[in-house]
C-alpha cells in the first residue's frame, strides 16, 4: 500500500484524553497518526516495514513504555522514540535516552517543542527507515550468492589480495578471478569501495 | 412548700375518746351513784346526808380522769410531732442536700420548690424560679418535646418517664440533662406535682465533644500527611488533564491559523478543553474536601460510591508503585448512613498501606484487591486485600495503636485514626492473615435499612 510508506506517528498513552489530545495536536500539523492505549496493543500490530516514530508514555499499567523500547530492540526496530514523562520521571527516562530514545519530553509541554521533536525523530526515522532498506536489499543480494562465492566476497573485504584467497582457499587465481567477478556483478558493486561499504551495512 | 403539707392523720380522735369516756362514767353514775349508796348505806338521814356531797365527789372524779386522759393524750401528741418533725427535717436535708438536682413542678409546668443541686445546676435562687414555668430555663429546641411529655403527663397517659433535654443556665451557657420524672396524685386521684431529678449530663457531653474535637483534629492531620505521601500520583492526576487541555487548545490554534480550519474538528478540540477543565477541577474538588478542616457530618451514602472515589484518588499513585489496584463492587446500592470523608480517608488509608506492603512484597502478584459485600443482611464490609509479607503477632497487637508503624515514612496514625473512625461510626475494623499471602483489612458499617437492592 501506498499509504504504508508515509511516515506516521505512532501515539501510546493509556489515558485516553492525554491520547486523544496528541491525536488532535498532529492531526493539526496534517501529519498522519495512529494511536494504541497500550504497549501490547501497538506491538500487536507493529509492522516493521512502516516509517514513522513513537511518541511513547513512559509509565503504563501493564507493559510500560520503558519495556516496549526494550522489545522493539529485541526484534531490532529502528523506529526512534520519544518519551513522554511526568513530573519526577527524570531518572526513568535518562535510563530510556541511554538505551537509544530520541528524546524526552515533560508534560505539560509547549505543542512546538513536541512537534519540533517529532520532526527531527521522523526525520531520522525516514534515514535509519533508508538505510535499513537497503540493508535488506544488500542482504537479499548477499542471499542470491553461492557458498563460495561468499567467502570470497569476505576476503576481498577483509582487504585479501587475488593471490592469497587463492591459497587460503585452494583455489586457481584465475577461478578466485571469477568468483571476483560474479560477486562484483551479483552485488551490484561497480567497484571494490562499493562492494565494501554494501558489506559493512550488512554486517550491521 | 412541698413538706408543709404533710399533717397528723389522727388529730381529731383523742377529743372523741375522752368525749366517749366522760359519757360514760357520768351516764353510769347517773344510773348507779343512787343504788350504790343504798346498798352501802341503810340509814336515811345519813343517806341524805351524802347525796348533797356526791355531786361534788362526781366533780372531783370526772376532773382527775380528765386530767389524766388530756395530760395522756397530750403527752402523744408532743411524742408525735416531735416524730413527725423529725421526719420532716430528715426528708428536707435528703431533699436540699441531695446531690441530684431535685424540682417539684405543679402540672403546668410551673416550679414549686427546687432544691440546692437545682438553684446550682441552674445558677437561680429557689426565689428567683418559684413560680416560673420551666420553659423559661428550657433550651427553645428542646421546649416543644418537653411540653409534650408535661401534658401526656397531665392527661395521666405517663407517670413516670425519662428523656434527654438542654437547660439555658442564668449565666447563658448550655446545660445537658437526663430528667427523671414522676407524678403523685392529689385526693381527687388526678395528677397534681410532679417530681423532676435533673442528671447533669453537661461535663460528659462537653468530654464527648472535646473527643469527637480531638478526634476531627488527627484526622484532619492524618489526611493532609495522607495527601502528601500520595503527592507525586496527585500531581499527575492533575497534570493529565492540563495536558490534554494545552494539547487539545494549541490544534486548535494551528487549525485556525493554518486557514483550512474544519469548524467539526475545531468543535471537538473545544468541547474536550472544557471536558478536561472539569476532570481537573473534580480532583481539586476531591483534594479540596479531603484538607478541609471541618465538623463531623453525617449523609447518606453509597460505599460502593465512596471507594470508587477513593481508589481515583490512590490509582495512581498505585501505579507509580507499579501495583494495580482490583475493584469487585457489591453489585447494588450500599445505603449507609457516614461521614463521607472519613470514611474515604479510611479506605484511603487501607489502601495506601495494602499498595505499600504489596510493592515491599515478594511476589509476582503485585495487585491489592478492594471488595464490597453485604454480611447478615445488616452489615456492608469493605475488605482491602494485599499483597505483603504479612503482619506478625507482635505487630498485630499494636497495630491499632497510635504512632505504631513498620514504614521508614509515615506518622503511623493511618489505622488508628481509621480505627477510632470506624468504631464512632458504629462499625468495627480488624485483619486477618490470608491463606496464600498477605493481609485483608475489614471494616463494617451498619446497613441501612430496607435500602440495598440486589
Amino acid at each position: 500500500m501506498m499509504n504504508n510508506t508515509e511516515p506516521t506517528v505512532y501515539v501510546v498513552d493509556d489515558d485516553d484524553a492525554v491520547r486523544d489530545s496528541l491525536m488532535d495536536l498532529v492531526d493539526s500539523v496534517g501529519l498522519k497518526a495512529e494511536e494504541f492505549a497500550s504497549a501490547q496493543a501497538f506491538l500487536d500490530s507493529y509492522d516493521e516495514k512502516r516509517p514513522g516514530c513513537l511518541v511513547l508514555d513512559i509509565r503504563m499499567p501493564g507493559m510500560s513504555g520503558l519495556d516496549l523500547q526494550d522489545r522493539l530492540s529485541e526484534v531490532g526496530s529502528v523506529l526512534p522514540i520519544i518519551f513522554i514523562t511526568g513530573h519526577g520521571d527524570v531518572p526513568m527516562a535518562v535510563r530510556a535516552m541511554q538505551r537509544g530514545a530520541v528524546d524526552f519530553i515533560q508534560k505539560p509541554f509547549r505543542d512546538q517543542e513536541l512537534l519540533d521533536r517529532i520532526n527531527i525523530a521522523l526525520e531520522k526515522g525516514n534515514q535509519s527507515f533508508a538505510v535499513q532498506e537497503q540493508a535488506e536489499e544488500f542482504a537479499s543480494r548477499v542471499g542470491t550468492l553461492t557458498q563460495r562465492e561468499r567467502e570470497v566476497m569476505e576476503m576481498i573485504v577483509n582487504g585479501k589480495a587475488n593471490k592469497v584467497i587463492a591459497i587460503d582457499l585452494g583455489l586457481s587465481q584465475r577461478t578466485v578471478e571469477l568468483h571476483r567477478a560474479r560477486v562484483m556483478e551479483k552485488m551490484k558493486a561497480r567497484t571494490l569501495a562499493d562492494l565494501v561499504r554494501m558489506a559493512t551495512k550488512v554486517n550491521r | 412548700m412541698l413538706l408543709d403539707s404533710i399533717t397528723s392523720p389522727v388529730s381529731h380522735k383523742p377529743a372523741f375518746r375522752i368525749a366517749a369516756i366522760y359519757t360514760i362514767i357520768g351516764a353510769l353514775w347517773v344510773m348507779l351513784s343512787d343504788k350504790v349508796l343504798s346498798m352501802m348505806v341503810a340509814d336515811l338521814p345519813t343517806i341524805v346526808a351524802l347525796e348533797s356531797y356526791k355531786g361534788w365527789v362526781f366533780v372531783l372524779l370526772t376532773g382527775i380522769l380528765i386530767y389524766y386522759l388530756v395530760d395522756t393524750q397530750a403527752n402523744i401528741s408532743a411524742k408525735f410531732q416531735q416524730q413527725l418533725r423529725e421526719r420532716d427535717d430528715e426528708l428536707r436535708l435528703t431533699f436540699q442536700n441531695a446531690p441530684t438536682a431535685i424540682i417539684t413542678f405543679d402540672m403546668q409546668g410551673r416550679f414549686l420548690s427546687v432544691n440546692e443541686s437545682a438553684c446550682e445546676l441552674f445558677g437561680y435562687t429557689e426565689q428567683e424560679l418559684r413560680g416560673v414555668s420551666y420553659k423559661e430555663i428550657t433550651h427553645e429546641e428542646d421546649a416543644a418535646q418537653s411540653d409534650q411529655l408535661l401534658q401526656q403527663c397531665a392527661r395521666g397517659d405517663l407517670k413516670t418517664y425519662t428523656y434527654e433535654t438542654r437547660y439555658v443556665h442564668k449565666d447563658l451557657h448550655v446545660i445537658h440533662g437526663r430528667v427523671h420524672n414522676a407524678t403523685v396524685c392529689g385526693p381527687d386521684g388526678r395528677p397534681s406535682i410532679l417530681v423532676a431529678q435533673v442528671e447533669d449530663l453537661t461535663r460528659r457531653r462537653k468530654a464527648e465533644q472535646e473527643a469527637r474535637e480531638h478526634r476531627e483534629r488527627l484526622a484532619h492531620v492524618d489526611r493532609v500527611s495522607l495527601l502528601g505521601e500520595m503527592a507525586a500520583g496527585i500531581a499527575h492526576e492533575i497534570n493529565q488533564p492540563l495536558t490534554a487541555i494545552s494539547n487539545y487548545a494549541d490544534a486548535a490554534r494551528r487549525r485556525v491559523l493554518a486557514d483550512s480550519a474544519d469548524p467539526a474538528k475545531l468543535l471537538k478540540s473545544l468541547e474536550k478543553v472544557s471536558e478536561q477543565a472539569h476532570r481537573a477541577g473534580e480532583v481539586i474538588r476531591r483534594l479540596r474536601a479531603l484538607v478541609k478542616k471541618g465538623t463531623s457530618q453525617r449523609d447518606d451514602a453509597n460505599v460502593n460510591d465512596l471507594l470508587r472515589d477513593s481508589v481515583n484518588l490512590a490509582a495512581v499513585d498505585a501505579r507509580i508503585h507499579d501495583v494495580n489496584i482490583e475493584v469487585d463492587f457489591y453489585p447494588g446500592t450500599l445505603k449507609v448512613f457516614v461521614d463521607h470523608i472519613q470514611i474515604q480517608q479510611v479506605i484511603l488509608n487501607l489502601l495506601r498501606n495494602a499498595v505499600d506492603a504489596t510493592e515491599s512484597g515478594p511476589g509476582q502478584d503485585r495487585t491489592v484487591r478492594a471488595t464490597t459485600a453485604i454480611v447478615d443482611n445488616e452489615l456492608v464490609e469493605v475488605s482491602v486485600e494485599d499483597r505483603g509479607v504479612g503482619v506478625t503477632d507482635a505487630e498485630g497487637e499494636k497495630l491499632f495503636s497510635p504512632f505504631f508503624t513498620t514504614k521508614k515514612a509515615g506518622m503511623g496514625m493511618g489505622l488508628s485514626i481509621s480505627h477510632s473512625i470506624i468504631n464512632a461510626h458504629g462499625g468495627h475494623l480488624w485483619f486477618t492473615r490470608n491463606t496464600e499471602r498477605g493481609t485483608t483489612f475489614h471494616f463494617t458499617l451498619p446497613i441501612e435499612p430496607g435500602e440495598h437492592d440486589e
